[in-house]
């Protein structure tokens, strides 16, 4: 920069001199040199151009018509067309720093990995399952339901090729390249054919997402460190939807990365047909069953301290053992969500000054327990463990209670009673237009709320990788975005024999943490806290 | 407990639009409250009713915008669409006779300003239809509706320009124009 400003100044002071005469034939020829050294110094020749020039004809002939290739595969705006040019030309830059030959290197990027997602119009829509309904209806500005799902990796996230992992990956998730759009009954997701982008990892996690402008999207991919995180908004997946996205991104991360191994049910092959399955609203499967399905309930005593600002204003993970967390877990008899939970409720306790009234934590029910299925779409209800404050005392006595009330609010019957409450009310609302749903589902969600529950516990249980990928991933978080009213979220994932335990802050208030952490300690854990600074 | 930091380094706060709507709550709601009470003791023309829409019209197009469907043809349309009302609005509580004059201009006006960012850059406005599409029927029932009370200019080229969009709409998505329908009004 600061060499082509003083060429600015050098031929100005040329310009002056055109005036002297007998100088001029030299003076031009000097300003033309000027010219030429001006282009060269300016447009410095790009890592790729570098590794180009280095390449034998032939080489550089194959390199021609993999380009050729890409492409015939990539039927987008010029812009967006340059901009995946840009991720091919860096990740055979990143190949070529690794010593990895051009073939083995353009056979791993085959422009076919593609297939014909970018090449042709988007013509795909989906509607919303039974339970995303909710969630454009009930958002406000800084206000959406997000989660994030995170994967530690065995060394620094290489972003080159990350980006082409998520540009194969995505045509496999068609649901997720979506925008969501408004109906004149119901929202929807309509297909955006799009460069999806990764970004790198931003200090708050679980921020809403614009979803408002034409093309944008409802999920991103970031990366920070060794670790590997994607983010969606509940409208488009649950949990289990997300960690197949997730488990089939690094498939694709690691075959890039040269690591083979063969897809299963829940790493897909990032080149098979998505079928209609993954994308069914299996809301409509359960059986009618009418009865109290527990949707409504008195409100819960709320944990202490002033709800946050910046939301969630802290991410706090505790690590343990799986193997010890499953043996004490059963050493009282119960499962490992059940003691999780136990030790959720002696916290929530002591993190408020409340003496009496209701505790109740909010337990997602994994529907696909149920109703084997292979959707990438919701399917999960929730359930509601509630005890009296004046109960919660010893240990082993919360884990009987929380047991017992567990196996029955998450079991078959109740969870298909709220199914079909949910179907009633999805039924009945149907024909309301969307402009007079919308802003009735605000006010009920802003006076009901999350005041029924405490806490949220979301134990998506033990996460398996085919042993090629299991060898790569350390270990794998689950972040539960932003409440209104809980001063606390938790969610549970086990991967690789670490339980992390994730607790989403909604206030500065370090009481349950801290709680939890000496009660961890007390069950003798050795903890490992992990975390954010405070926002 | 000591928490080892695995999260990039938290910049200072920066103010976002939930700072901004916080801040601005109160007093639009004070205004609009002050306005009605005004204008209820001095009992002249309902100005109060402008007003609050006025302050409406500011709220939801400058503050608290859309979160879904927040493009340029959607936002096009909303403050066309809004100043109608308003207009209608004033005319009515001040006794002003230019209402069937001056809001089908407007109304076309926002028509062929909608139409043309439509049409300009059609692969991506395509998903974008729905509202251009929404006034261009209210606007052709309106002026219809219109034509046969009182026959005037603006209501003759409204009439035509929303007939004229509708047409181009069906003839530039040909097949995709029924899918879109079918998303835009599912029911399941």
């Amino acid at each position: 920069m600061q060499l082509s400003f003083s060429i600015i100044v050098v031929e100005s002071d040329l310009d002056l001199m055109d005036n002297v005469p007998g100088c001029r034939m030299e003076r031009i020829e000097k300003k033309q040199k000027m010219k030429k050294m001006k282009k060269t110094t300016e447009k410095p020749l790009s890592q790729f151009q570098i590794l180009r020039n280095s390449l034998s004809d032939e080489e550089d002939g194959l390199l021609e018509s993999f380009f050729k290739e890409l492409k015939s595969h990539i039927f987008l705006s010029r812009n967006e067309r340059a901009s995946f040019y840009k991720d091919f030309e860096n990740a055979l830059c990143f190949y070529s720093s690794h010593s990895v030959t051009l073939t083995e290197s353009l056979r791993r990027l085959d422009p076919e990995n593609l297939g014909g997602f970018y090449a042709r119009p988007p013509v795909l829509w989906f509607a919303l399952d039974d339970a995303a309904k909710i969630y454009p209806l009930s958002m406000k500005h800084g206000q959406m339901a997000v989660f994030r799902l995170s994967a530690y990796i065995d060394g620094p996230v290489v972003p080159e090729i990350l980006q082409i992992a998520l540009d194969f990956t995505i045509k496999r998730f068609p649901s997720f390249a979506t925008t969501v759009k408004k109906g004149f009954f119901w929202h929807y997701l309509d297909t955006c054919k799009r460069h999806f982008l990764i970004e790198d990892e931003s200090p708050i996690p679980c921020r809403p997402f614009p979803i408002g402008r034409s093309g944008s999207q409802s999920f991103r991919v970031i990366h920070f460190e060794n670790r590997i995180s994607v983010e969606f908004f509940h409208v488009l997946t649950d949990g289990n939807g997300g960690l197949v996205f997730l488990k089939t991104l690094i498939g694709e991360y690691f075959r890039l990365l040269g690591v083979s191994f063969s897809p299963s049910d829940d790493v897909l092959d990032v080149n098979g047909q998505p079928s209609e399955s993954e994308f069914s609203n299996e809301f409509h499967k359960t059986c009618d069953d009418k009865g109290a399905s527990g949707f409504f309930n008195k409100s819960a005593v709320q944990l202490g301290g002033k709800l946050s600002s910046a939301r969630p204003c802290r991410i706090v993970q505790f690590r343990l053992d799986s193997d010890r967390l499953c043996e004490k877990a059963k050493s009282y008899g119960v499962t490992v969500t059940s003691y999780v939970l136990a030790l959720m409720f002696l916290a929530n306790k002591s993190a408020g000054d409340e003496l009496r009234g209701i505790s109740s934590i909010q337990v997602p029910v994994n529907m696909r327990r149920y109703y084997p299925s292979k959707t990438v779409r919701n399917f999960a209800m929730y359930c509601g463990i509630r005890i009296p404050l004046e109960e919660i005392n010893e240990l082993s006595e919360v884990c009987n209670m929380v047991s017992r009330q567990l196996s029955e609010k998450s079991s078959k019957l109740m969870m298909d009673r709220m199914m079909s409450e949910t179907g009633h009310l999805v039924q009945m609302l149907r024909f309301v237009p969307l402009s007079i749903k919308a802003p009735v589902a605000k006010v009920i969600y802003g006076f009901a709320g999350d005041n029924v529950f405490s806490n949220t516990l979301s134990n998506l249980g033990l996460v398996s990788l085919p042993y090629e990928l299991q060898k790569h991933v350390i270990s794998m978080d689950f972040v539960l975005g932003t409440a209104l009213n809980n001063r606390a979220s938790c969610a549970l994932v086990t991967c690789s024999g670490i339980a992390t335990l994730s607790i989403s802050k909604m206030t500065y208030d370090p009481s349950f943490e801290e709680k939890l952490y000496s009660l961890l300690l007390d069950e003798g854990f050795c903890v490992e806290a992990a975390g954010s600074e405070e926002a | 407990m000591k928490i080892k930091i695995i999260y990039p380094k938290v910049s200072r706060h920066r103010t976002d639009r939930r700072d901004v709507l916080n801040a601005a709550r109160w007093p639009f709601i004070v205004l609009g409250f002050a306005s009605v009470v005004v204008d209820l003791c001095t009992s002249g023309p309902s100005w109060s009713l402008v007003a609050v829409w006025s302050l409406w019209m500011l709220w939801s197009t400058f503050i608290s915008t859309a979160m879904v469907e927040y493009n340029r043809i959607s936002q096009v349309i909303k403050v066309f669409s809004d100043s109608c009302i308003l207009l209608i609005l004033i005319n009515l509580f001040f006794g002003l006779g230019w209402m069937s004059f001056v809001v089908p201009i407007v109304c076309f006006g926002g028509l062929v300003i909608s139409g043309i960012l439509f049409f300009t850059d059609f692969d991506r406005q395509k998903q974008n239809l729905f509202p251009l599409l929404l006034l261009a029927i209210v606007s052709l029932a309106v002026s219809i509706a219109g034509l046969c009370i009182a026959s005037n200019w603006p209501l003759i080229v409204m009439c035509a320009v929303s007939f004229g969009l509708i047409a181009a709409c069906l003839v530039t998505l040909g097949r995709d124009f029924p899918r879109e329908l079918r998303k835009r009004f599912y029911t399941k």
